[in-house]
């Protein structure tokens, strides 16, 4: 629920049983001031009829001044009455407040009884009800307005920031751009989300400048490591411990190489904002790229089909398209079985490579993150798919990996305004 | 042949000196850019090691001030960053070749003789070794004067041992340079033994003498001994 309607209903709430005491304290002073007021008429009308009677004159107006003549003398104390009254005329019965007295008057006793007619309750209380209920849907009328008002002009800049904070991303590496409120609260949450922004960027920027350099800072010592141990290689030892051991250190210093090369790519992907790119004819490229692992697939007597749409083209970085290309062959060559398949296909934006395989030992999905693979072996970092994958979501290319009938398939599509 | 080398890490550098002091080459060494531009301004190199981080300044200036001085400098940049940025500036400012640290140093003595006869041999970019002669523009191996087919792997892999003649080469540093990035396709490096096979082969078959050595455990050295 909006803070706006929340605060409305809780505003609502409490005004509507205001009015509901409101309707009930009116009512009731209304009331007892009217017949306070009708009691001090009676009275003094009472008064005059007696004063009339005295001087002979039976001023008689039913039904408002009735005067019955008693034949005994009654001390009956003076009364006040509500009562009702059928009216012939009208056919219905109407309230009426009534006092009655006994009198003496020239020796005769009469009771005398005037009446005033009565505003009916009823209609009191449905005219004060009616007259709340009109105030309170005005009030409403004009909070809905408000709410209207301020939820587009005071709310405006708390729902923009709201939308940037949304937005926000530290790859992107921008700061928020948020907008001024002149209420305090709004200016204040402005403040503090542009500090919290910059903040979480400069920290993010120093984490990453720190993982480039520190791979820059190692690429020297791995230089050093393997070129003396190629220069040791130069002697051709004779005891074979030891030139095992200088091919070991060799292997794992290059592992190290490539390794870091791969993160250094992957930093880069993550910070850099733009890689220029061309346009470039998919097929023809998938179909160079398999050209040059042609050693690799034959080494494993690998059979390879391809069906591939020779016109699609795409706007595309040629060293990213590459190395994501690159990446997925060499997969499908080295997660192979010997004399295993690959059948890649590319139709219109959709680019398909399955291949034979071992069936995965862990979630497919898992294959994207980083430093995941089957077994540890020399030529496999784990780094492959997740170069790819940070590659696609560059391009907003859609990417799926399954496992179907003992074959891997990895499908991309091109084409982002489809899937 | 006189050759200066670049680079602000002492023990790479005195790696790289080693490995190459059997080219015959003469060696000079730089540890700093003021050094290195001391040494410039003095005397005249045929090649140039470069690494374009120094302490004190950067390389690219170097090979700035190394074309100026002369036009036949041949000039290898070795760079810590494999930034196509720094790459192409440098190739643009003359530099020859660019080669990203860590580097096999048969891969960076290749480099070097590639280089250097570029500049150095007007005419046909031709290495001549007794009963061989490969046309390097041409991509043409001819044996006692008579061409032979060779494939591009095959004279690719001729080629790196020729310019690495007399050293131990491991599988590594082969794969690296005749295959580049397709490496990591393979996952063993055993299929390098086919192509050496079938090259020794068509070289012996041709009347060739079989230069090939296989190094146990380790690679294959190409010997005149």
């Amino acid at each position: 629920m909006k803070l706006l309607n929340k605060i409305s209903l809780y505003y609502i709430l409490n005004t509507a049983i205001l009015f509901m005491l409101g309707l009930f304290a009116i009512y009731f002073s209304v009331d007892w001031i009217i017949s306070e007021r009708s009691d001090g008429q009676l009275r003094d009308t009472s008064k005059e009829i007696t004063l009339k009677l005295e001087r002979g004159i039976k001023a008689e107006y039913p039904p408002l001044i009735e005067i019955k003549e008693l034949v005994n003398e009654n001390h009956f104390k003076s009364v006040f009455k509500d009562t009702t009254i059928f009216l012939e005329a009208e056919k219905e019965n109407e309230a009426y407040r009534q006092y009655t007295i006994y009198k003496k008057v020239n020796d005769r006793n009469y009771k005398i009884t005037v009446r005033t007619s009565l505003i009916e309750k009823e209609d009191l209380f449905s005219a004060i009800l009616i007259i709340l209920i009109i105030i309170l849907a005005l009030l409403l009328l004009i909070l809905s307005l408000i709410n209207r008002y301020t939820a587009r002009k005071i709310f405006k800049p708390f729902y923009n920031n709201l939308k940037h904070l949304g937005m926000f991303s530290l790859h992107k590496n921008d700061s928020m751009i948020l907008e001024d409120s002149n209420i305090d609260e709004f200016n204040e949450l402005k403040y503090a989300l542009a500090e919290l922004s910059e903040k979480a960027l400069k920290e993010y920027r120093s984490l990453k400048e720190f993982s480039e350099d520190l791979s820059h800072e190692l690429q020297t010592p791995v230089a050093v490591i393997k070129a003396k141990a190629e220069l040791l290689l130069q002697k051709e030892f004779t005891d074979a411990e030891i030139s095992s051991n200088l091919q070991s250190i060799i292997n794992n210093a290059d592992r190290l190489d490539k390794l870091n090369r791969s993160l250094i790519l992957l930093t880069k992907l993550e910070t850099t904002d733009f890689f220029p790119t061309q346009k470039i004819l998919l097929g023809r490229r998938i179909e160079r790229i398999i050209d040059n692992y042609t050693d690799a697939i034959n080494s494993k007597e690998i059979v390879i089909r391809t069906n591939l749409e020779s016109m699609y083209e795409v706007e595309f970085n040629e060293n990213l398209l590459d190395i994501a290309l690159s990446n997925l062959i060499s997969n499908s060559i080295k997660h192979n079985i010997p004399r295993g398949e690959i059948f890649i296909e590319l139709k219109d934006s959709i680019f398909m490579i399955k291949n034979s395989g071992k069936e995965p030992k862990q979630n497919l999905l898992n294959y994207f993150k980083r430093f995941t693979y089957e077994e540890k072996s020399q030529n496999s970092l784990g780094l492959g798919l997740a170069i790819v994958k940070k590659i696609c979501n560059m391009y907003e290319i859609g990417i799926t990996y399954q496992f179907i009938d003992g074959s891997h398939t990895l499908v991309l599509n091109f084409n982002k305004t489809k899937d | 042949m006189k050759l200066i080398l670049i680079e602000d890490e002492k023990d790479l550098a005195s790696t790289i000196a080693s490995y190459l002091k059997e080219e015959e080459y003469l060696i000079d060494k730089a540890h700093s850019y003021s050094e290195a531009n001391e040494k410039i301004n003095l005397y005249e190199y045929d090649c140039a090691l470069v690494d374009l981080m120094l302490p004190d300044g950067n390389g690219i200036d170097l090979v700035k001030r190394l074309k100026e001085r002369n036009q036949q400098c041949g000039i290898i940049i070795i760079s810590a960053k494999e930034a196509i940025e720094d790459k192409i500036n440098g190739l643009n400012l003359g530099a020859d070749d660019y080669i990203t640290k860590p580097f096999h140093l048969a891969e960076l003595n290749a480099r070097i003789k590639s280089v250097i006869r570029r500049k150095h041999f007007d005419g046909g970019n031709i290495v001549q070794l007794n009963e061989l002669k490969i046309d390097i523009d041409k991509r043409e191996v001819l044996i006692n004067e008579s061409a032979i087919e060779f494939t591009r792997r095959e004279f690719d892999l001729l080629l790196f041992f020729i310019s690495n003649k007399e050293r131990v080469l491991n599988k590594e540093a082969i794969v690296e340079h005749v295959w580049g990035d397709n490496s990591s396709a393979f996952d063993s490096y055993d299929f390098v033994y086919t192509h050496i096979k079938n090259l020794r082969k068509k070289l012996k078959d041709s009347g060739a003498k079989d230069y090939l050595k296989s190094v146990y455990g380790i690679g294959y050295k190409f010997t005149l001994k």
